[in-house]
């Protein structure tokens, strides 16, 4: 057994020299095919990021009479909180409402001197939860509230509806983007596999007439094929880190107020996920490629 | 030790390469299986190695219907049957001993336990003297040494060879059926695909004769043809 863990690795290694220009072939289609899997997912968490935060900030305003007593201030609160997609309704009183409004208008004093009294009515900020930010939840919001006599009026209901149907159509384009690239990135790697495993089928015919078992051919192709998967998910993460210096940086630096790069954590989970996809793609593409060698 | 029973195979588009072959071996003997090109010398060949599968008909090697073997039993049918084709099948890149010892490798044994079994080997074929030569470097004949003793390196109970001399001149050839029968001689049972009528005439052994997929003749110490 260990006799024969040391075969597979050996052999591994010899035929992965030995047939070093087909390796490189598969190694520079595995390490292109992850970069572009790299850098869409990068620019696709920086997109999702950026629209997360503003779906997060949506917020639509119900806006209450100033008339209204605390019992039916109370009951809108529990009507919009009886509906499921509500992730949070929060009051702002008119107090709160006249400090926000100061705070937002500081640099105009001028303005506020103008004031008299409190000008500014009540409200409830109401958040959708995740995955709930589509007009249908504005809707549901809406129709329930329609004939409580304390609502005055429910503001930002066009801007929040464009911003979620914006959102959702980024979201599939960036996901359907990824799926092609997988699928594109895999057919590329097996057929630079196929390439490299049909230069040696002579010597697997001869494997098989001499008796070697089947597990016992796959081993080392199965060997080298994660091994080509994981040196070109390392070429794949340089280029990444290239990108990322001479792109993503000078993009945020150029155009400052758009931050345009990502995390060093979300940057390790995104290397780690391409060596992760490297090595299975490797290992799959090896055994794939193998089959019609194998046969009888 | 091999068993025929109504063999029979078509291939697909309807070539029929064997037609209700019965044929028996026993242990220890040498047999001829000759024929001309396209008697099915080949397809009987396959079939015995499982390579192909009998359209109708059984066959026994060494007792087991090789027919209910499945298809992850194959490599351990093979090893059971040493194989000598006419391309030799040698691996360019591997000198002589390292073709050889890839076999015993390859089955599972560890190369360092190996080292007097290669040698051994190809001593009994000659090519003591060359084994860190690579193919290209040895005579036709020579790599047809290597590849018999890659065949017999792990002393099969049958050894198997589709035209082994198919490209060999007859002074190499008798050479080469000497060693067949050095090899017989050591309890091997061989079989020898050939359309080579001098080489069968000059060894008197058992002849079994192929046309169109049929055995017509099968005679002890027989010659190639009438």
């Amino acid at each position: 057994m260990i006799n024969s863990i040391a075969y597979y690795f050996r052999e591994a290694f010899v035929s992965f020299k030995r047939n070093w220009i087909m390796s490189l072939a598969a190694i520079s289609t595995v390490a292109i095919s992850l970069f572009m899997l790299g850098f869409f997912t990068i620019v696709a968490l920086i997109f999702s990021a950026k629209f997360g935060g503003l779906e997060a900030e949506a917020n639509i305003n119900v806006y209450l009479k100033d008339d209204i007593s605390v019992a039916q201030t109370n009951a809108v609160n529990r009507t919009i909180k009886s509906i499921p997609e509500v992730q949070s309704a929060t009051y702002i009183s008119k107090a709160e409402a006249l400090r926000r409004f100061k705070v937002r208008m500081k640099d105009s004093p001028g303005l506020l001197d103008a004031l008299s009294g409190n000008p500014l009515p009540a409200s409830f900020e109401v958040k959708f939860k995740t995955g709930d930010q589509n007009s249908a939840s504005i809707d549901k919001l809406k129709a329930s509230l329609k004939t409580n006599k304390a609502v005055d009026e429910i503001i930002g209901q066009e801007v929040v509806r464009r911003l979620f149907a914006i959102a959702t159509i980024a979201r599939w384009i960036f996901i359907t983007i990824i799926a092609l690239m997988v699928f594109a990135g895999m057919t590329l790697i097996i057929n630079a596999i196929r390439l490299a495993i049909y230069a040696r089928r002579k010597e697997i015919e001869i494997m098989r007439l001499v008796g070697a078992s089947n597990w016992f051919i796959r081993w080392p192709f199965v060997i080298e094929g994660i091994m080509s998967g994981f040196l070109g998910a390392l070429a794949a993460t340089l280029l990444l880190l290239i990108a990322n210096s001479q792109l993503f940086q000078r993009i945020e630096t150029m155009v400052p107020f758009m931050a345009f790069t990502v995390s060093t954590s979300t940057f390790l989970y995104v290397v780690l996920g391409l060596f992760t996809v490297g090595g299975i793609i490797g290992a799959g593409g090896s055994l794939f490629a193998l089959r019609r060698f194998l046969k009888i | 030790m091999i068993k025929m029973r109504g063999v029979t195979k078509t291939y697909p588009g309807g070539h029929l390469a064997l037609d209700n072959v019965n044929l028996d071996i026993e242990k220890g003997e040498f047999v001829f299986l000759v024929g001309p090109s396209g008697s099915g010398k080949s397809t009987l060949v396959r079939c015995l190695l499982k390579e192909l599968e009998p359209t109708a008909g059984t066959i026994f090697v060494a007792g087991r219907d090789i027919g209910r073997l499945s298809q992850s039993k194959v490599p351990y049918l093979r090893r059971n049957i040493g194989c000598v084709f006419q391309d030799f099948k040698l691996l360019p890149n591997k000198t002589v001993y390292e073709n050889v010892s890839f076999a015993l490798e390859v089955i599972g044994k560890p190369r360092y336990m190996t080292k007097n079994q290669v040698e051994d080997v190809l001593k009994l074929v000659g090519l003591g003297t060359k084994m860190d030569r690579y193919p290209n470097e040895i005579s036709g004949g020579e790599m047809q040494r290597v590849s018999i003793a890659r065949a017999f390196v792990n002393h099969p109970p049958i050894l198997l060879a589709d035209e082994p001399t198919g490209n060999l001149d007859p002074v190499t050839t008798m050479g080469l059926m000497k060693l067949f029968n050095r090899i017989n001689r050591l309890g091997t049972t061989v079989v020898v695909a050939t359309h080579d009528k001098e080489m069968v005439d000059s060894m008197r052994k058992r002849v079994v004769a192929l046309e169109a997929g049929r055995v017509v003749r099968d005679q002890a110490r027989g010659v190639y043809g009438h």
